[in-house]
């Protein structure tokens, strides 16, 4: 098995784990009320140590894994994802190297913006999902969570995509 | 120079398969909002279907533990929850006389009119929420009863207090639930003391209904009880309670009113519910303003005789 297979490999069983997770487990420790969404702080998460391309491609395919799941138009976490997983391979160059610190906090702001554009994208077809007041707690809930989460994460996400030098620059 | 233009390229490049994806997206998005029953909700019965144990189960291990979580986490809106349930508890003590007696009243007028009381007769299955919503924009609930049982799509939802909302979503073994409160929900409604028909719509989590087409000569009061209207061909039967007047606006440019409802069932934290067994199409006739057996057969001798 070369190389690229086995970081697919694991990528897919890392995601697949949390999106279990997700359906199983997560929604019974809510924060404030809401639920702490997993697979988009992976994604964020991963997307740092990617290309914008495979970030976005990455943010796609667990987009439409959670579609399948929920009752949300189907398409639109997909969506929210490749644009969120484009946006942090963006930031790569710049983030995925530093310290923890600096990529949880990348990992809570991009996680932020990720919330307000899905239901930004409600508003436009006529869904109005949350109140104002609603999308600043869980945008709010979204980052708070990011930040331990993003630590604790790290070490697998740079294990399952074998990162032993800094960034990965090639597309894969 | 050539680092630069490589650059450039695989800039372009991740452009474009951004663009590709982004209208992959919203041409899926499109096909779900405009067609239904099709592969996408094939596929999501299919899911539900296959997530529904892995979710029964963790509900039963992790609710409790969960449940302590909450505690810890929301004490003050649990203690604030606490204060307002026992006031609604003390104000409910003081309104189940006064229900009686309209109940009381309701059927002695059904009686008179030879109305079936149609509510009554339609069969009900008790099914169990999965209360775990995997996103916050998911405002529908699990339940764990699912086609086998009979539950089919638009059947109404109810507690004991009164509509939550309809079945939006059932595969073999699950279904979900669309809140009444969802922005895509709409149920014609009838004003209790008008006899007005209206179409009442969800405008969101924890935001009251909203009830359109209320003519402006039309007294609507606060406290006033809304209803389902039943109209021909609607997933729901009249009378079903769906909440109480909460505001009313008069629009005099549209010539309406715009009246506000609050909910009669509470929305949160709902263990177990009912499904309505409703099917719209069934051939069973609502007679109003039947005669008496009698007078029919006075007629009718009067109409045979030479």
């Amino acid at each position: 098995m070369n190389l690229r297979a086995i970081i697919t490999s694991r990528i897919g069983a890392l995601f697949a784990t949390v999106f279990i997770l997700q359906v199983s487990v997560v929604p019974h420790f809510r924060l404030g009320g809401y639920v702490i969404d997993l697979p988009l702080i992976l994604v964020v998460l991963v997307g740092l140590h990617l290309t914008p391309q495979n970030g976005s491609l990455t943010g796609f395919m667990v987009g439409l894994m959670i579609d399948l799941a929920l009752e949300t138009p189907f398409g639109m976490t997909a969506l929210t994802f490749t644009l969120i997983g484009f946006a942090a391979g963006s930031a790569a160059p710049h983030v995925a190297e530093r310290n923890v610190v600096t990529r949880a906090l990348t990992v809570a702001l991009l996680g932020a913006t990720a919330t307000a554009l899905f239901a930004g994208f409600g508003v436009l077809i006529g869904l109005e999902y949350v109140s104002r007041r609603e999308l600043g707690d869980i945008a709010l809930v979204t980052a708070v969570a990011a930040i331990p989460v993003a630590t604790l994460l790290s070490p697998i996400v740079r294990w399952s995509l074998a990162l032993r030098s800094p960034l990965i620059t090639s597309d894969r | 120079m050539v680092l630069r233009r490589s650059t450039t390229r695989r800039s372009r490049s991740s452009r474009f398969r951004l663009a590709l994806l982004v209208l992959t997206s919203i041409v899926l998005i499109t096909l779900d909002v405009r067609t239904e029953g099709g592969a996408i909700d094939t596929a999501r019965s299919a899911v539900l279907d296959a997530l529904g144990p892995l979710r029964s189960n963790s509900t039963r291990i992790f609710e409790p533990v969960g449940g302590a979580w909450e505690a810890v986490t929301s004490y003050d809106d649990l203690e604030a929850q606490n204060a307002l349930l026992r006031a609604k508890i003390a104000e409910l003590q003081n309104s189940v006389l006064e229900v009686g007696e309209i109940e009381r009243e309701r059927k002695s007028l059904l009686a008179l009119l030879g109305a079936r009381d149609r509510v009554a007769q339609v069969g009900r299955r008790t099914a169990r929420v999965i209360d775990a919503p995997i996103s916050n924009y998911q405002r529908t609930l699990e339940l764990d009863k699912g086609s086998r049982d009979g539950i089919a799509i638009g059947m109404p939802v109810e507690t004991g207090a009164g509509v939550i909302g309809r079945i939006s979503n059932v595969s073999i073994t699950r279904s979900q639930v669309e809140l009444l409160t969802d922005p895509n929900f709409d149920v014609g409604v009838r004003m209790v003391r008008s006899g007005d028909d209206g179409i009442a719509s969800g405008r969101g989590h924890n935001r009251e209904l909203e009830v359109s087409f209320i003519e402006l000569d039309t007294v609507v009061i606060p406290g006033e009880t809304v209803v389902s209207s039943g109209f021909q061909g609607s997933t729901f039967p009249e009378g079903l309670l769906i909440g109480t007047v909460v505001d009313v606006v008069p629009n005099a440019v549209q010539g309406t009113q715009r009246i506000t409802i609050h909910p009669a069932a509470d929305l949160d934290r709902l263990r177990w519910v009912q499904v309505l067994l409703f099917y719209p199409d069934a051939p069973e006739p609502v007679i109003v303003d039947r005669l008496p057996e009698d007078e029919i057969t006075e007629i009718e001798s009067e109409g045979s005789a030479p």
